[in-house]
């Protein structure tokens, strides 16, 4: 009866396959926001210092009319701030959702991405359609509503344009470092290492990519015991050896054998 | 909807994206929870360690959940009610480390700004408008980072009540730096989700906002109808007008506590799931929580 933690997508393809893809989140979406809208305050921040320095600089003289004043002078410029504003707001989006295939600098933090609703990366007019409807959505909150209520997370901009917004597939890239005299321990374990299932090598991976985070005092004690579960299954008994390299020869001979 | 070990580390956003589905899940029993445990609070000391270990019991439930453990909103209650003084022991020690904390960081930023204005007034320096936008710009430099500095040190507490009715022999003193030991490595994350986590809230915010104004004139309405009365009678009785007017003021006390802690009681489910997520999270990455080979054993 466990309910499934992320709200999935399936989308057939015209290979006849199913491509099953992990919705957002409201968190995701969210997180991603707040980081453009930051990103964005400080471009606009900018664009008001700028504006600020023309005043006072006096630089609008320069347009004063007749009678030395500088009225319509600064009509238009606040008419050009206004309009540089606008195309700062919705450039943003459209430009970054375009450049770099539905991710904005928040979507990359969050890792997560626009896609059209048939797994097609967005376009240009996917990406202008959600932004010009982004500003209903993101004033009322209603795209808020629609996300965290709604079955596949759309606001009125992704109905519109036709996409949808899913996470990335994280992939595991942690380097590993080994503990010296890995390699001639892990020879001698070469014939057994393959012994162990899938679910083993699981626990056996995630325990050498995560030790360098725990603290020494924990490590050593879980590695004590996970280095005593593996050789009580694969019945080796190795008493005088550090688990710790111990368990990092097994996860280096499990590798040598699934290359070979 | 376990966490299985092998799934990568969950990131800011998906955090408060679980934290939010927990409660969805559960959403009746975690608000009964939660309005069982703001009712005590209007009971001073006892009802208040009662608060705490009601508190815990939500966040050890979503931990249990995420462990894929089975267990009842009673049996973590009767868990945490044994840990109930100790729960209030640490909280206590909690805010008055963060309390003195943030006087001590205050004073560092006032400092930094005060003596600087009075200098720049002295040299008539407000003339210049540059000079006040850099001046100004300045202030929210040094209030960002006072707010920051606090954060990162206060943040690293704030897991204290989960080793209390997570783990055994964790007393009220060791919470605290065993919560200090859990979060290593990991305060921007908590305080990106804090940030978040509380815009994530905004959408819930305006309605039961709303509803509890509509509350709040109802009760307002009645509270002033039965002080009145009271006033009335112990007026009569007493004879003494500073008496009648106290009494007059208790029931509009009532009426602005209970709507706030309605409020209080409608979100603290998911801010416990929160830190019950954040507990989990840094004992898989700092302490390998479930690293053990499955059982042979049918």
């Amino acid at each position: 009866m466990s309910k499934p933690f992320w709200r999935s997508l399936k989308i057939a393809t015209p290979e006849h396959t199913e491509l099953e893809l992990v919705l957002a989140g409201p968190g995701n979406r969210v997180y991603a926001l707040v980081v453009d809208y930051v990103c964005l305050g400080l471009a606009l921040l900018g664009e008001a210092i700028l504006i600020y320095a023309i005043v006072v600089s006096g630089f609008l003289d320069n347009f004063a009319d007749e009678n030395g004043d500088v009225g319509g002078a600064l009509l238009w410029l606040a008419a050009l701030s206004f309009l540089t504003a606008f195309l700062i707001y919705t450039g943003y989006f459209v430009f970054f959702e375009t450049l770099w295939q539905g991710q904005t600098p928040g979507k990359r933090l969050a890792r997560i991405r626009v896609i059209c609703d048939d797994g097609r990366p967005v376009g240009l007019q996917q990406a202008t359609l959600r932004t010009l409807l982004r500003i209903v959505d993101d004033l009322l909150l209603i795209g808020a509503y629609f996300v965290i209520f709604g079955k596949r997370e759309k606001r009125l901009g992704d109905f519109v344009a036709g996409t949808v917004v899913i996470q990335e597939a994280v992939a595991q890239t942690q380097s590993i470092r080994w503990p010296p005299g890995v390699q001639e321990m892990g020879q001698d374990l070469l014939p057994i290492a393959g012994q162990l299932s899938p679910d083993e090598f699981v626990i056996l991976r995630e325990y050498v990519q995560r030790c360098g985070r725990f603290r020494p005092a924990v490590r050593q004690q879980l590695a004590q015991e996970l280095a005593q579960q593996f050789q009580e299954r694969l019945d080796v008994w190795d008493n005088g050896a550090d688990p710790d390299r111990f368990l990092h020869a097994l996860y280096w001979a499990y590798q040598q054998g699934s290359v070979f | 909807m376990v966490l299985r070990v092998g799934a990568p580390p969950l990131n800011v956003g998906n955090i408060l994206t679980f934290s939010l589905q927990v409660y969805r899940w559960h959403f009746w029993r975690y608000l009964w929870l939660s309005l069982q445990a703001h009712a005590w609070v209007l009971v001073p000391v006892y009802g208040w360690a009662k608060y705490s270990a009601m508190m815990g019991a939500l966040s050890r439930l979503v931990v249990q959940q995420l462990r894929g453990v089975m267990e009842t909103p009673a049996q973590a209650i009767t868990i945490a009610d044994q840990k109930k003084w100790g729960l209030l022991g640490a909280g206590i020690l909690y805010a008055l480390a963060s309390a003195l904390l943030l006087l001590v960081l205050g004073g560092v930023g006032l400092l930094l700004t005060v003596p600087l204005a009075l200098w720049g007034e002295d040299q008539g320096a407000w003339e210049n408008p540059w000079i006040v936008l850099g001046f100004a710009l300045w202030v929210l430099v040094v209030a960002v980072g006072v707010l920051v500095a606090w954060t990162w040190l206060v943040f690293r507490w704030l897991l204290y009540p989960l080793p209390l009715v997570m783990e055994a022999g964790v007393g009220w003193l060791r919470s605290l730096p065993r919560s200090w030991q859990l979060t290593q490595g990991s305060v921007v994350k908590i305080q990106l989700v804090t940030l978040i986590g509380g815009l994530l809230l905004l959408p819930f915010q305006f309605p039961v906002q709303m509803v509890m104004n509509m509350v709040q004139m109802i009760l307002l309405f009645f509270a002033t109808l039965i002080g009145t009365i009271i006033m009335i009678i112990l007026g009569a009785i007493v004879d003494e007008p500073a008496v009648a007017g106290v009494a007059f003021f208790v029931p509009m006390v009532f009426a602005f506590l209970i709507p706030s802690l309605l409020v209080g009681a409608m979100f603290a489910p998911y801010w416990q799931a929160v830190l019950a997520t954040l507990y989990h999270e840094s004992q898989c990455q700092r302490e390998g929580w479930g690293l053990v080979l499955p059982s042979l054993d049918p």
